[in-house]
This record gives C-alpha cells, sequence and structure tokens, in this order.
C-alpha cells in the first residue's frame, strides 16, 4: 500500500516537473516574451506565424479568404493554420486557446461577437496580437470592420436603382435577412432603409429571417416566397450564398425574365457568373480583397504599430455594367 | 400440522410451447418437499409455472392464501417460491459476493455498500453449506453445478420457503450429485420446501416426503408411502424398453485406418481418443467441471484448437462453424432452445447445415420437397410451420433431424440424454442408433451415466493427466 | 512492475500521445499554457464521466452536446430576464436532471434502444430551444465573466477532483455503481433479479447530467452567452475521450482512471491538431477512427 502511494507520488512529481519544464518560454521561438519584443521585432515578422480561426470552412467567403491568406503567408515565409469554429462558442474558445499553445504570433478572429473576449484577452496576455474582422468587440489590437448598416445600404441602393429604371419604380421586394448576429442585423436593417428611402413606389412585401449559413436555406424560402407573392419580382439577400441559391429557385420556377433581379453581398465566384451572364443575380456588393489587407496589418502589428481605431475596409458594387472589371469568365 | 403454502384448484395452463396442464390439483405445505415423476413434459411444465412461463386458462392458484392471477417470477418471489433451473447467469462485472447480494430485491434506499461485510457474510454463507469458493473472485471460472448450487444458497439467504428445482441432475456427474443432494438435505432441515422436477427422478428419491407421478398433463397419482417409492417405476405403465445393441463387426486394421483421432487440451487435461466409425463412445466424466472442460475442448475452445485426425488428413478445429466443415456435428448448448433459429421455419431449421449439399448455389427449395416427403427420412414428427410454438419433444426431435439429414461423420452430444424426459431419452437413443449403422459416430457427453450406458460401445473414463481406455462396464 | 506494464499497455495510445506532446513542448513546437490546459481537460473530463457512466449503464448517448446547447440558451436567456446568475446555474442543473430522467425512462421503461433515443433527443433538442427564444445566440451583460484570471479555472479544477474522487467511490463503494454496471452488463437479469431498473437508470442519468451542467455552467459564464450550438462540437471528442478511456459499452465495464486519461489525451491530441494547423476534418475523422477501433475491439480490450 505504502509502495503504491509512493510510486502514485513519483510520477505525479515528475509529471509537474516534465509539465513545467515545457510550459517555460523556449528561446529563440515564436517570440511571446515582453523583454525581448522590441529588439526582435524585425526578426519576427520574417518568421511569423498566423492563425485564422473563422466560423466555417464551408463556405465560399470564407474558404477564399482561407486560400487568400494562405497564399500571402507563404510569400512572406510565414506559418499558416486555420481553424474553423462552426459558430460554437465553446469550440472558439478552445481553438483560440489551441492556437496560442501552438505558438501563433496573431490570431485572425472573424468571430461574430464578444463571447471569445476572455479566451482573447487571454492570449493577448500570452503576447499574442489580435485581430478582429467582421466585428468589432473590446479585444483587439487591429480591427478590420465594415459598417454593415452601409453595406446593407449599398445593396439596397443598388435594388434600388435597378427597380426604378427597369420596373419604373414597380418593384415588389422579400428581403432576406438574418438575426443570428448584430451585424447581419444591421445589414438587413440598412437594406430596408435605403429601399425605402430610394424605391418609394416599391413594396416590400415581407422580410424573412433565413439563418447565417443554413444551406438550402435560400432555395426553400425563395420557394415558399414565389408561391406566397405571385408578382414577387425583386429579391434582395443579406449574403450571395443565399442568393445564389434563390435565383436557382427563380429559375426553376420559369421566371427568370429581365424583369426579376436579385441582389446581394459577398462578391463569391457564382454571384459574379450570373451577373456576367447578365442572369437573374444583378448586383453584390463586394468587399476589398481582405487578405492582403489583413497580410498587411498582420505585418504592421507585429513591427509595433498600434491601431486603437477601427479600419474601415472597402467595397465596390458590382453589376453587369462594371462586372467586367471583377471578373473574367474562362 | 404444517401450513398450507401453494395450493392449486382445478388449475388449467398454457406455456410458450402449448404444453398444457389440465385439471391440476396440489397442495404443498411449508417444508414439504415433494418430486414430479413423470416419462414426458408434464414434469417440467409444472416447474414451467413457477418461471413464469405459465398462462393460467382456469383454475386457481393460492401462494400463502393470496390469489396469483398471473405467473411471473415476480410475483412468486414475493411470495418467496424461487425457481432454480441449469441456466443460472451471474454478472461478470460483479464478484462472487457481490453477484450473492446485489442479485435480489434491494430498497433502493440503501447507498453505501460495505464491501468487506458483503464478502464477509458471501464466505459465512458458502462455508454454512460446505462451499469453498472465492468470495472475491469472478463468476467467470465457477463451473455449471457451482453456480447453482450457489443460486440454491442465495434464494435460501433470501429467505426461500419454497424452491422449484428444474432437472439439476442432468448436468451433475456422481460427485456434484452428492454435493447437490447434500446440500439439499441441509436446506430441508432448515424448513425449505422442495418441489422438484427431474429426468432423472430416481436420484431424488431419498429427499423427497411425497412423489407425484404425471403424465400427459395430469397428476396420475399422488405416493406418499416411502416405501411405494421404490415402486414407482412400475406403477407407470409404458416401461423403458431393454436396449440391446449389438456393436458393428470390427474389421481391423481397416477400421483403424478410418478411426477418428481427436486431440485437445485445456489447462491441466489432454485429450486424444479415437472413434471408428460407427460406434458409439461414452466419455465418462467424474463431475460437472471436468464435463465442462471436456466439452469446450471439443467445441475447440481449449487452449489449443481440436485437431482432428483421420487417416493421413488432419484438420484443426477452433470453432463450430469449423467442426461442422469437417462434417462433425456439436448438439447440446446449455439451452437446448437456442441451438433453433426462431425466425425460420421447421423445415428451415432441420435443412440449415445440409444447404450447401444439396445445393452449392444456395437453390435448396428445390430438394426440399423431395426430402420432407421420404417418410423414411421423417418418421414420428409432424412437421408444424412455427418453429417458436416447438414444444420440449419437437425442440429436439427437430435439432435431431437436422443432424439426421446432415448425416455428419461424427456427432458429438452434450448432456442431450440426461435432460431429456425419459420419453425422449428412449426415443433419441434408438435414432442415434440408426445413425450408426450408416457411419455416424457417436461421442456421448453425459452426466447421466444410465442413459449412456444403455447404448454405448465403448466407455473411456478421465484419468490424472490424460485419459485412461477403459472398456464398458468397468467404470 | 507487471501491473504498470498491463496499466501502460492499456492505455498505449493514450501514452504514446502524451510522449508525442511532451516531446514537442521540449522541442518547442507547442508552449504549454497550464491555464488553458486545465480549463480544457476540466470541462472535458467532466462531460467524459457523464457520458462514461451513461455507456457503462448500456446507454450510448448522443443527446449530451444538444443537453449543454439547450440548458446554456435557458440560462442565458433567464439572465437577461434579470434572473440571479445563482439561479440561472441552477436551472443549468435542473434542465439536464430533467432530461437524464427523461432518458432513463425511454430508455428502461419503453426499452428503446438509446441510439436511436438519443439521437432524436438531439435533433429535438437543437431546434426546440432556438425556436421557443427570440433569439440562437443570447449574450448577457459583460460584468457576469469571471474568467480569464485563472481562479474560476483552479476552482473547476478543484471541483473536478472532488468529482473524479466521488465517481471513485460511487463506482465501487455504493449500490447505484454497482446497479450501473449491472444495467450496462445484463438489464434483463438485473431486472429479474428485482431491481427496479426503471428507477435505477433515472437515478444513474440524473446524476449523469449533474456531470454535464457544471461544463455547461463554465462555458456559459466564460463566453458570457447561450447559443444552441454551444458545445456541439464536444460530442465526438467526448465519444472518443469515452473509448479511449477503455469504457466497456454493453458490459458494465469501466473506470476512473480511464476516463481522466482520455479526456486528458484528447485534449492534448486536439492541441496538436489545432497548432498543427491540420483541418476539422481530421479531427473529426480521427475522433471516428478511434470510436469504431475501440468500440470493435471492444471485448479484447482489458479494463
Amino acid at each position: 500500500m505504502k509502495r503504491k502511494l509512493l510510486s502514485v507520488l513519483l510520477a505525479a512529481t515528475t509529471m509537474a516537473m516534465l509539465l513545467a519544464g515545457c510550459s517555460k518560454t523556449p528561446s529563440g521561438g515564436g517570440g511571446t516574451s515582453a523583454e525581448s519584443e522590441n529588439s526582435t521585432e524585425v526578426e519576427e515578422s520574417d518568421d511569423a506565424k498566423i492563425g485564422f480561426l473563422a466560423p466555417n470552412l464551408q463556405n465560399e467567403f470564407f474558404i477564399g479568404i482561407d486560400n487568400g491568406l494562405k497564399e500571402g503567408c507563404a510569400e512572406k515565409g510565414w506559418e499558416y493554420v486555420s481553424v474553423s469554429f462552426d459558430n460554437d462558442s465553446a469550440a472558439a474558445v478552445s481553438a483560440i486557446e489551441n492556437l496560442v499553445t501552438g505558438q501563433c504570433d496573431v490570431i485572425i478572429a472573424m468571430v461574430s461577437d464578444d463571447s471569445c473576449d476572455s479566451a482573447l484577452k487571454a492570449a493577448q496576455s500570452e503576447g499574442v496580437k489580435i485581430m478582429e474582422c467582421g466585428v468589432e468587440t473590446e479585444v483587439y489590437d487591429v480591427c478590420l470592420n465594415t459598417d454593415q448598416r452601409g453595406i446593407g445600404v449599398e445593396i439596397g441602393t443598388m435594388a434600388s436603382d435597378w427597380i426604378n429604371t427597369q420596373l419604373q419604380g414597380a418593384g415588389k421586394v422579400v428581403v432576406y435577412t438574418t438575426y443570428q448576429n448584430q451585424d447581419m442585423q444591421d445589414r438587413g436593417e440598412g437594406i430596408q432603409e435605403a429601399l425605402k428611402e430610394k424605391a418609394k413606389d416599391a413594396k416590400v412585401l415581407e422580410v424573412v429571417d433565413i439563418g447565417k449559413d443554413v444551406v438550402g436555406s435560400g432555395t426553400s424560402t425563395t420557394e415558399n416566397m414565389l408561391q406566397k407573392y405571385a408578382d414577387l419580382n425583386t429579391i434582395v439577400c443579406y449574403g450571395d450564398a443565399a442568393a445564389v441559391e434563390a435565383m436557382e429557385a427563380v429559375k426553376a420556377a420559369g421566371l427568370n425574365t429581365d424583369d426579376f433581379g436579385i441582389f446581394a453581398c459577398d462578391g463569391t465566384e457564382q454571384a459574379f457568373s450570373a451577373i456576367a451572364k447578365n442572369d437573374v443575380m444583378r448586383g453584390t456588393v463586394v468587399f476589398d480583397p481582405l487578405p492582403p489587407l489583413m497580410i498587411e496589418y498582420c505585418e504592421r502589428v507585429l513591427g509595433g504599430e498600434e491601431f486603437p481605431e477601427v479600419i474601415a475596409t472597402g467595397t465596390n458594387n458590382v453589376t453587369s455594367a462594371n462586372i467586367k472589371e471583377f471578373y473574367t469568365s474562362e | 400440522m404444517r401450513k398450507e403454502l401453494l395450493r392449486l384448484v382445478n388449475f388449467h395452463s398454457k406455456n410458450s410451447r402449448s404444453e398444457s396442464l389440465e385439471q391440476l390439483n396440489m397442495i404443498l405445505r411449508r417444508g414439504e418437499s415433494c418430486l414430479l415423476w413423470g416419462r414426458d413434459y408434464t414434469g417440467h411444465s409444472i416447474t414451467d409455472i413457477f418461471r413464469g412461463d405459465a398462462e393460467i386458462l382456469s383454475g386457481k392458484l393460492w401462494l400463502n392464501q393470496e390469489e396469483i392471477r398471473k405467473c411471473t417470477q415476480e410475483n412468486f418471489r414475493k411470495g418467496r417460491v424461487y425457481y432454480i433451473d441449469v441456466y443460472s447467469e451471474f454478472m461478470e462485472t460483479l464478484d462472487l459476493a457481490e453477484n450473492m447480494f446485489l442479485l435480489k430485491n434491494n430498497h433502493l434506499k440503501k447507498i453505501f455498500l460495505n464491501q468487506k461485510a458483503i464478502h464477509l457474510r458471501a464466505k459465512e454463507i458458502l462455508e454454512q453449506y460446505g462451499l469453498s469458493l472465492d468470495v472475491w473472485g469472478s463468476t467467470k471460472s465457477l463451473g455449471v453445478v457451482e453456480r447453482v448450487l450457489v443460486k440454491v444458497i442465495c434464494s435460501v439467504d433470501q429467505g426461500a420457503q419454497l424452491l422449484v428445482l428444474n432437472n439439476l441432475s442432468s448436468i451433475c456427474g456422481r460427485q456434484d450429485m452428492e454435493a447437490l443432494a447434500k446440500t439439499l438435505r441441509q436446506i430441508q432441515k432448515e424448513g425449505v420446501g422442495l418441489l422438484i422436477y427431474d429426468s432423472h427422478p430416481e436420484r431424488f428419491v431419498d429427499i423427497a416426503e411425497a412423489i407425484y407421478l404425471v403424465d400427459k398433463g395430469h397428476i396420475v397419482k399422488k405416493i406418499y408411502d416411502r416405501e411405494a417409492f421404490s415402486l414407482c417405476e412400475k406403477i407407470m405403465e409404458e416401461k423403458i424398453q431393454d436396449l440391446s445393441h449389438e456393436p458393428p463387426e470390427k474389421e481391423e486394421g481397416k477400421r483403424e485406418e478410418e478411426a477418428i483421432l481427436l486431440c485437445g487440451s485445456l489447462g491441466e487435461f489432454r485429450m486424444e481418443i479415437s472413434i471408428f466409425p460407427g460406434e458409439v463412445l461414452y466419455l465418462s466424466a467424474l463431475n460437472g467441471q471436468e464435463q465442462e472442460v471436456l466439452c469446450k475442448i471439443l467445441k475447440g475452445d481449449g487452449d489449443r484448437k481440436l485437431v482432428i485426425r483421420r487417416g493421413n488428413a488432419r484438420k484443426v478445429c477452433g470453432s463450430s462453424r469449423e467442426l461442422v466443415r469437417d462434417r462433425v456435428g456439436f448438439w447440446g448448448e446449455v439451452d437446448l432452445h437456442k441451438e433453433l433459429f426462431p425466425n425460420l421455419s421447421v423445415k428451415d431449421n432441420i435443412l440449415m447445415p445440409s444447404v450447401r449439399k444439396i445445393s452449392k448455389m444456395g437453390f435448396y427449395k428445390s430438394g426440399e420437397r423431395f426430402i420432407f416427403n421420404d417418410h423414411e427420412f421423417l418418421k414420428e414428427f409432424t412437421l408444424v410451420d412455427d418453429s417458436s410454438t416447438l414444444t420440449d419433444k419437437d425442440v429436439l426431435k427437430t435439432i435431431f433431424y437436422r443432424w439426421k439429414l446432415y448425416n455428419p461423420r461424427l456427432l458429438i452430444l452434450n448432456n442431450v440424454l440426461s435432460r431429456a424426459d425419459v420419453e425422449m431419452k428412449e426415443w433419441i437413443s434408438s435414432q442415434l442408433l440408426t445413425m450408426t449403422r450408416r457411419n455416424t459416430s457417436i461421442l456421448l457427453l453425459e452426466s447421466a451415466a444410465d442413459d449412456a450406458m444403455k447404448i454405448a460401445d465403448r466407455v473411456v473414463r478421465i484419468g490424472q493427466g490424460g485419459m485412461e481406455l477403459s472398456e464398458k462396464g468397468e467404470s | 512492475m507487471r501491473k504498470i506494464k498491463h496499466f501502460l499497455w492499456d492505455y498505449k495510445i493514450s501514452f504514446f500521445v502524451m510522449c508525442i506532446f511532451l516531446m514537442g513542448c521540449m522541442k518547442g513546437t507547442y508552449q504549454m499554457n497550464l491555464t488553458f490546459l486545465l480549463r480544457q481537460i476540466t470541462y472535458l473530463t467532466f462531460l467524459t464521466i457523464g457520458a462514461s457512466i451513461e455507456m457503462m449503464s448500456g446507454d450510448f448517448d448522443l443527446a449530451f452536446a444538444a443537453q449543454i446547447s439547450a440548458s446554456t440558451v435557458t440560462a442565458a436567456y433567464l439572465i437577461t430576464l434579470g434572473v440571479p446568475i445563482w439561479a440561472a446555474c441552477g436551472a443549468i442543473v435542473v434542465l439536464n436532471a430533467l432530461l437524464g430522467c427523461l432518458k432513463g425512462i425511454l430508455l428502461t421503461r419503453y426499452r428503446m434502444p438509446s441510439i436511436i433515443v438519443t439521437l432524436a433527443l438531439q435533433v429535438i433538442l437543437l431546434n426546440l430551444f432556438s425556436g421557443i427564444f427570440p433569439e440562437d445566440k443570447i449574450n448577457f451583460l459583460k460584468i457576469y465573466r469571471y474568467f480569464g484570471s485563472g481562479v474560476m479555472e483552479y476552482v473547476f479544477g478543484g471541483l473536478l477532483i472532488l468529482s473524479v474522487l466521488g465517481v471513485f467511490f460511487f463506482l465501487n463503494y455504493t449500490y447505484y455503481g454497482k446497479y450501473c454496471r449491472m444495467l450496462g452488463e445484463n438489464m434483463v437479469l438485473a431486472e429479474k433479479s428485482g431491481l427496479n431498473i426503471q428507477a435505477v437508470s433515472m437515478i444513474i442519468h440524473m446524476a449523469s447530467s449533474l456531470f454535464f451542467s457544471i461544463p455547461a455552467i463554465g462555458i456559459m459564464l466564460y463566453t458570457g452567452s447561450g447559443n444552441s450550438y454551444m458545445g456541439a462540437n464536444y460530442l465526438y471528442k467526448v465519444l472518443a475521450a469515452v473509448c479511449l478511456g477503455g469504457i466497456g459499452y454493453r458490459n458494465g465495464k469501466g473506470k476512473v482512471s480511464g476516463m481522466v486519461i482520455g479526456a486528458v489525451t484528447m485534449v492534448v491530441l486536439l492541441m496538436m491538431l489545432t497548432s498543427g494547423g491540420y483541418l476539422k476534418r481530421f479531427e473529426i475523422i480521427i475522433e471516428g477512427i478511434i470510436i469504431l477501433f475501440f468500440l470493435g475491439t471492444g471485448k479484447k480490450v482489458k479494463t
């Protein structure tokens, strides 16, 4: 019995010593020690590790960012890892901790709210730089964000312009939005604001919550709306994923005429292709390419620059008039 | 005057195998021991009532002056009547003492388990009945007979007023039978009643205070006079046929070549025996545990797989499937009903192992008509459609015909004759002899030596560390 | 010596993973943070203990992650309505206990297969609360965040140690621990022996649900939110941890040490995979392989 206790104690002590040894900052590593920060900043940015935390890596938008970051980091000679948290805050928190363990110098967190703030703060205390993108919370070293309401207004404006020219203002509109996070809600409100102001004669038949990034919801919702509103001629979505699905549903219903229009945001490949073909999808709001911007600010933040203010990312409205600037079909 | 415990009044019931009991009138008093003596299904159908396998069609059953409307084990347990047969299950995750104390009605208010206390108590109880088992040990290592004894003791410890014992001698060799009898006598002295059915009722005559002769679902006669006990067999109308069997002529030299040599081992036991075509060989074990070991070896579950040599050919068999492929049949699982496929018809149950022989492509249905129209093949058996309602007798016949159709080179029987009732013993014995005429060798592993000796050509007895050959009559 | 050899052989995969991780730490590939490690190990171990107890009683539970989601959404909503935090945490415990009771009844009274029942419950819970509450995700005031300083991590760590000791005592020195094993091995025999299996199953599932409640409370307080997807990612991680820990399915076997070792191994493995940048798919593939492998070889694994 005594021997058993002794061996257990010995094993526990050995493990504790091993763990303590391993938790020391290794020399010449990722450079997270505050003392060496200033002197080794230039060298560190040459040898950095970037971690990307995405809500999911199945959506074309996020896959595009992931690929862009991968390429950008490869050019810089940086190490790059990406993780998705599938809208699960618990998974996001664990992923942030694991990225810190993996000695990431910068974590690009595309979180949807402030539920991960505690974990991000803990990561900051370990010397990791936090870049937030798409949402502004209290914990960041640099924040890239867009005014979601402004984006909504742009989408709404594009739709209003088309309604006024093509339909002489007689638009019957359904707005697809989501209440899953505040940003998307703001976007949806911006869309409605713009339609109200700029297409006064158009009628908003319904504002539908189709959920965020739920595959198939665009199709099913559109089918229902087409059934419900026989005179529907405009769909305005918060994102291209739902818009592309809506487009297919409209085509399947035989309503892909010149007098039907779908407008959204994101600038995915499918949306561009549809606009270029003069399909039912008439316009999308595209962000300035995010990956190069992210890489640039990673380098600057690793260099010691501080960005207390939110950095606004630019947008462009893409319609058939200027699609060739953004997309060339093969 | 002993108080009344159990009363059956014009009791009419039916069990799941459609075996019915009619006009049963029976009174059992506390502490009374009664032996059911019969040649057919009636005895074990009566014990089935207490197993929970009886539907009351008419009549009444009273237990401790309370009427029992539904025959379930739980209702009988409440009245402290416990049913015990050879299928004793234990939990492998618990040790022996925990099995003894946890596999019984416990109030859910008890939370903390005093391990030391229950193990001490278990040891005490076992020693009281002369069993020296390791209470901290796993129940996996217990033999079948030990399991039954432990179940009996546990039931008594739970305050049993009546124990219903169903065919326990079928797994007991001579030594085991003595231990069982000793335990039952001790229990009797403590005032626990016994209701015993056995396919060898003569082994329990000394324990019984009353013998009920049963036949065709009725109680034919009740005998309370001890002097009349010895006449019981004569009182039954049909006598057991005296089977005399001439062993086939041994052609020396030729038969040696054709002899099947079986080799295997398990622990300290080594087995190496030979059996000739058409021979009936009885492997006599001293007790149930040794018989279990032999059974495991013959099934290929020993330390090494069973090696079967025939002439120059050598096959190694580690499972029943491999045995069947080598034309060796094994008949005698612990629960005979498990050898039937309940979802298949009786015909398919008979045809199953022979399907490949009838048609390699699986179109065996075309051969079915010829097989079942052959009256010589299917004597004394009326085929029914539903295999789930077969009586015990029909189950035995179905399995027998399965092997008869398959025509194995060697058929191993494990406690089949010992478990069958007297009628079926005769029938199976005679049918086995017809199989030997087709050069099928029969290897008997039977706890009841008398049943096996009636048809055995040769008897082989286990010795120390190996097998000793012994001629018939000397075991 | 022999026992140590057996122990290492039984948990060889865990031992192998730990060795690789420690070597990585010494080489400088990983920078271990004890607070992070403690937090992750604590939550996963609580969940593993709960799922293990259920598996030992013969039930393969796919609904516990959905239980966490449902209870955090409910509690977060209550907090936004002004309910005190302690009451909201109590609501998590009560809701999980009720769901545990329901599972116990469905599995024993109606003899439904556990995989089907818990799969159905999972689907219902994931969507029910998102339909009832106004928002799928509820964030409450930032002042309720207690974590970050490491104090709560150590509090939960201490709670874990007590829980492990409690479970050890429960499994080996109480009737209910033995009943749990009996149900897992042979429910029919347990019922035949006079055990009230429905009551025992309800009690066991309620006890397991307590272990699901604790990480649910922790996650809710740490993130300051409730989410209908919260904890969904734990499902296969926990099942893999249970299998790695050598917990038997339908044979009532399992040890507390196995539960802890399984959980620690999964945390370390996931840490290495995430740090190494392997996409989530690889993580799920590995979890699936672990579950299949250990369930398939379950009879041969010594416990």
